[in-house]
């Protein structure tokens, strides 16, 4: 008898469908303080339920600068890191990284449209 | 082998070569023949988005419409400039290359100045951005991100359309 219970744990265990976890899941969200700095997750875009047409986004222009884009339905938020600024190579990297469960936190000063601080961390958990 | 001893080989081949022969002068003087001509006309059901047939006057302004498009599309991506080659200053550059640079930079200036009038970004902006963008130095491709991004965060531009700063 304990042999057919443990034939049909490893036989449950072998397929990924019943081995799934529930786990938990936060919808995608931006917040944009204006002309100061925007936080969110990149999985906004599947947020149905967010007001507005909320987005975050990334671009780099090769050997030109990186760009960083948010709107959180009401304000937006746009800062770039130019070749010259010490933050350059590890912008790119974070632009490069930028995937579904990312959250991104970008800051500049009110004078400049310079970024100050660019953090990304990658998750598991937003729902995607 | 056909010879008058094979009566009934002979009845077949004769058969045959009549069948085929009446066949002939059918398919010759039916009028469907012009069918075979490459100037038939068209006699197919043509049937609008909204599941009505098209008369030929519709049809012909659907078709003419289609192609038009199809054009267009074709002509807005052959439009797109060749970047000059030392876009990353103006050192090295020709008086000619010069000229189309600064007139480069002075256009899309332009192009983001009147979306930020208009308070909008449209796809239309990018497409026009993007005649020019690929023209211009690094230094002022700075200096038109600098002033893209301020309206932005000042809150005057809305973005409708993703732009190629």
């Amino acid at each position: 008898m304990s042999k057919f219970i443990r034939s049909l744990i490893v036989l449950a265990m072998s397929v990924p469908g019943l081995a799934l976890a529930a786990g938990y899941y936060a919808s995608g969200s931006v917040y944009v303080s204006p002309n100061s700095y925007m936080q969110g997750t990149m999985n906004v875009r599947w947020n149905a339920s967010a007001p507005g047409t909320p987005y975050m986004y990334a671009t780099g222009y090769a050997g030109s600068y990186v760009g960083f884009f948010g709107y959180d339905g009401s304000n937006s938020f746009s800062c770039y890191v130019s070749t010259t600024n010490p933050i350059y190579a590890q912008a790119v990297d974070i632009k490069n990284s930028l995937t579904n469960g990312g959250r991104l936190y970008v800051t500049k000063n009110a004078d400049s449209s310079e970024c100050t601080n660019v953090f990304l961390g990658n998750y598991s958990y937003f729902q995607s | 082998m056909i010879s008058s001893r094979n009566p009934l080989l002979l009845t077949l081949i004769f058969l045959q070569a009549a069948t085929f022969g009446l066949l002939l002068f059918i398919i010759l003087n039916t009028p469907e023949r012009n069918l075979l001509a490459a100037d038939r006309p068209i006699s197919m059901d043509a049937i609008g988005n909204d599941g009505r047939s098209l008369s030929a006057a519709e049809l012909k302004t659907e078709l003419r419409a289609i192609v038009r498009s199809e054009i267009a599309a074709l002509s807005s991506t052959a439009a797109l400039p060749a970047p000059i080659s030392s876009a990353a200053g103006n050192a090295g550059l020709s008086e000619s290359e010069r000229e189309l640079q600064e007139q480069a930079a002075a256009a899309s200036g332009s192009v983001i100045r009147q979306a930020v009038a208009a308070g909008v970004w449209t796809p239309a902006d990018s497409q026009a951005l993007m005649q020019h963008v690929a023209r211009i130095s690094a230094e002022q491709r700075l200096e038109l991100v600098d002033e893209f991004y301020a309206a932005i965060n000042r809150q005057e531009l809305k973005l409708e359309d993703f732009p190629p700063l």
